[in-house]
């Protein structure tokens, strides 16, 4: 089920006009137009299952002229077939062959059922046979099915749950507000078009929203500060309008499938990119996370209100400091000391190679439009630059990272010309 | 046979002449007691004998109306009183009095004066207990540890904790006092963690941590009680088809709020009620701190008639509203449920209300009515514990957004009711009821969890 793929085709037929004479009782001759229109609605799944299984239903409408008669029957046939897609399709004649079995095979359940009348069965009526009596006076209730009055509408693009927005544009007091509004007016919400919120200061976060605005993916933001809410334990994550999720582990498959991206990788490409990918996510990611969470003037004028502003104060404090000891946890799972002068050395160097890798050019590898390592490369480029500027006695230490990015002039541009035209606009 | 005779008579003669003394005496008692009745007397005395961890000061102030008597009828009103208060502690097994003249000798023709002799046996201080539950697929284990009297001032201390395997842990810690030797004034501490497992009805877990602070006391009007407490939730562990609303409630919230809670019950017993009427009132006010503002009240009645061939009539009402006062939507650790064997009959626990996908949702106002007719079971008559149940439910619940004008509230409430009836048995066991219930519901909202068929309730409060 995790990897499946429906496609709808919807066929219909040209349509037979057939002219029928009738006679009345009363001796009358009525001319009746009968138009038979043939839809047929076939809709094929893919599974990563070794068979495949594809289901397609014939409608036959049938409309008439006359108001005296008028038919219309449907019928839902279910295929199953080891063959590929693409038989399934072939024709009608295998779907008609096949509906005989399926039918077969059903009554083969039906009597096997109806023999398990066990002594549950009988008394409290919870057989699986649909036929007991007993079963059909409970079918009957409730007497009375009425409305419901709360239906949260289902969205119609996917909806990105993700921190946002950015680190200047909201203060996170506004942004606590947005997050409440938007749950108390989710039908409203629904309608508008533009995302209430753009960019976001979370690396991750602004990295889905690159790279799903790379693909030409349709999203709406929802700003979200609840890891726990997603069902990996990590934000963001993406609310299909089909009721499932995309997390961490199916971003890059859910792109794939849904995105038409403006540029492809070739295969050199595609390993540079990872190593790059590896470089920033582990060098550069470092320095990042040691400016956000150890630079006390950082943690305490940004990242905790960021992270944390949408709590009471007492709660923003604990909780940040939870994060911080348990960021502390991660970072030494990797490395046996925190030590500052080699993390921002190490950061220094990937940043100096990546700006080499980019060079002149608007986008890596000499392309003309973005692809998955840009839309990593600019998260974190964009996060580090936006960092609000903090005035400290730290003798600049605050503010090294984002010193160290601008060295590469470079660097500087591609995430401001990236910032411009997918974000701003 | 005379000379046998003789003596019988003369007997008889003594026997009268006796009764007639003792009887004389006895009104003689009477009259000089009734004479006295009114005679100055005071307690000079109190002498207390087997109180070896009750402190003095607290046996003081329960003694101390003693001292006020101005008569004998007084001394032994008052006495009298003092004991009983002691046996209401629960700290002693068993309090003796006894009223003597002075034992000081000095004192000893002083005729107005008493001394008030008092002999008590304390109970055992600590009580411990432990147990484990099983049922529905799950197992629970439990210990609790209770110490009364710890001060010497009828103070009770328990703790306990209860794990089970799949669901809840609950961990909690009380410190109660009654308020100055008053077995009708309690003050308590409380402190608790406890973890939730919402998921047979919602894809949620809720950890609460919190300490309140109460004091109870008796009015005429019924039983009180005033509570301040503060609360931590946290909303986690949605589980992997949670619906979106619910993973949207996940986080951190602290409530910070005063509660009332008034309680009339004039019913001849709580479990089966066959006569009088019970009243409940909750309010709660949170807003002091945190991140929740709100009023939420609660009201719940119930009214029983019985005839006497064992016919039982009752009927209840139960609402609630939750007002947000700072315009933001509710949390789902504040709202209210309905539905269940206890509640609503003929739906899923909690299943009645806004939902979601399979989740329950909860909702801000909710009204709820049952009439139930209780009648002796053929064959069982004899045995009050059996009767035979016929019912009708219904119940609404809904959600209110910040703002509402109330006549769309009350308008929601009414507008699709969810109703359901049945007939079963109900077992009247000493510490909880028991119903087994045929229920169908008759009507019922789309997205409501209907239960059709059996639906075994326990528990101590029904609709």
């Amino acid at each position: 089920m995790a990897e499946s793929r429906t496609e709808e085709v919807i066929s219909t037929s040209d349509p037979t006009i057939e002219y029928i004479d009738e006679m009345q009782p009363d001796g009358k001759v009525v001319r009746k137009k009968k138009t038979t229109r043939t839809i047929t609605k076939r809709v094929l799944s893919t599974s990563t299952k070794e068979s495949e299984t594809g289901s397609s239903s014939t409608i036959t409408s049938t409309s008439s002229a006359s108001s005296t008669s008028s038919g219309s029957s449907s019928s839902g046939v279910l295929i199953t077939s080891e063959s590929s897609l693409k038989e399934i399709a072939s024709g009608e004649t295998t779907a008609k062959e096949t509906t005989t079995e399926t039918k077969e095979k059903e009554d083969a359940t039906k009597s096997e059922a109806s023999s398990k009348k066990t002594f549950k069965y009988k008394v409290f009526g919870e057989g699986d046979s649909q036929s007991h009596p007993f079963y059909r006076f409970l079918a009957r209730f409730p007497l009375k099915s009425l409305p419901t009055q709360h239906q949260r509408p289902s969205p119609i693009k996917p909806v990105l749950y993700a921190y946002a927005p950015g680190w200047k544009l909201n203060r996170p007091k506004e942004a606590r507000e947005s997050k409440e509004s938007t749950e108390a007016t989710e039908a409203s919400e629904e309608k508008k078009d533009d995302p209430p919120a753009t960019g976001s200061f979370d690396v991750d976060s602004l990295k889905w929203m690159a790279y799903l605005k790379f693909n030409n993916i349709d999203y709406v933001i929802r700003p979200a500060f609840e890891p726990n809410m997603s069902p990996s334990g990590k934000l963001p994550f993406l609310a299909l309008p089909n009721g499932s999720f995309v997390t961490e582990d199916g971003f890059e498959e859910f792109v794939q499938k849904n995105g038409s991206p403006d540029v492809k990788l070739d295969i050199n490409e595609a390993a540079e990119a990872f190593a790059f990918t590896a470089l920033a996510e582990s060098k550069i990611h470092a320095a990042l996370i040691y400016t956000l969470w150890f630079e006390e003037a950082h943690f305490k004028n940004t990242t905790r209100n960021h992270y944390f502003g949408h709590h009471v104060p007492v709660l923003k404090t604990i909780l940040a400091y939870w994060e911080k000891s348990s960021i502390v946890h991660s970072m030494l799972l990797t490395r046996t000391q925190i030590d500052r002068e080699q993390i921002f050395e190490e950061a220094a160097t990937a940043i100096e190679s990546i700006a080499t890798l980019l060079g002149d050019s608007d986008y890596f590898f000499g392309k003309d439009a973005p692809s998955s390592l840009d839309a990593i490369v600019f998260a974190y480029l964009h996060v580090i630059l936006t960092l609000p500027k903090i005035r400290a006695d730290d003798s600049g230490r605050s503010s090294e990272l984002a010193r160290i990015v601008r060295k590469h002039s470079n660097l500087y541009e591609y995430s401001q010309k990236i910032w411009r035209k997918y974000f701003s606009a | 046979m005379s000379a046998a005779q003789q003596p019988t008579q003369e007997e008889l003669a003594a026997h009268r002449k006796k009764q007639q003394e003792f009887e004389e005496a006895a009104i003689k008692i009477q009259t000089m007691v009734d004479n006295i009745r009114h005679d100055p007397m005071t307690m000079h005395k109190i002498t207390i004998n087997g109180a070896t961890k009750t402190r003095e000061s607290f046996m003081y102030r329960i003694l101390a109306p003693a001292f006020q008597a101005q008569s004998l009828h007084e001394v032994i009103g008052l006495s009298r009183q003092a004991v009983r208060k002691m046996e209401r502690f629960g700290i002693f097994d068993d309090v003796k009095m006894q009223l003597d003249s002075p034992s000081d000798s000095w004192l000893r023709d002083r005729k107005d004066l008493v001394d008030l002799g008092i002999w008590v046996k304390e109970s055992s201080r600590v009580q411990i207990k432990t147990g484990t539950e099983a049922g529905n697929a799950e197992a629970s284990m439990y210990g609790a540890l209770t110490v009364k009297n710890v001060f010497g001032g009828a103070e009770t201390l328990s703790t306990s904790m209860a794990f089970g395997t799949r669901t809840s842990s609950a961990f909690q810690f009380a410190l109660a006092t009654p308020v100055l030797a008053d077995p009708d004034k309690n003050l308590s501490i409380n402190l608790f963690s406890q973890a939730r497992n919402n998921t047979q009805w919602s894809s949620y877990e809720e950890e609460l941590k919190g300490g309140s602070l109460k004091y109870t006391t008796l009015s005429p009007l019924g039983y009180h009680e005033f509570a301040y407490e503060g609360q931590w939730r946290e909303i986690c562990r949605p589980s992997e088809k949670a619906s979106l609303s619910i993973r949207e409630q996940c986080g951190h919230s602290l409530k910070s709020a005063l509660t009332h809670m008034w309680v009339h019950d004039m019913r001849d017993e709580p479990l089966m009620p066959s006569t009088g009427h019970f009243i409940r009132v909750i309010q709660e006010y949170a807003g002091l701190g945190g991140d929740v503002e709100h009023l939420r009240q609660e009201v719940e009645a119930q009214v029983a008639r019985s005839n006497d061939k064992g016919y039982i009539l009752s009927a209840s009402i139960k609402s609630g509203y939750l007002h947000s006062l700072n315009g933001k939507p509710s949390k789902i650790s504040d709202r209210f449920f309905l539905g269940g064997p206890m509640s609503v009959r003929g739906f899923k626990s909690n299943g009645l209300g806004p939902r979601e996908g399979n989740d329950s949702l909860g909702g801000d106002a909710y009204i709820a009515a049952g009439v139930s007719l209780l009648t002796p079971l053929p064959g069982l008559a004899e045995r009050d514990s059996f009767k035979a149940h016929f019912f009708a439910n219904a119940g609404s619940l809904v959600s209110v957004k910040p703002g509402q004008s109330a006549a769309k509230t009350v308008d929601d409430l009414t507008k699709t009711p969810s109703v359901s009836a049945g007939a079963g048995i109900v077992y009247r066991h000493p510490q909880v009821r028991i119903e087994l219930n045929f229920a169908l519901p008759l009507m019922a909202a789309k997205t409501d969890a209907v239960s059709k068929g059996w639906q075994l309730g326990l528990g101590i409060s029904f609709l």
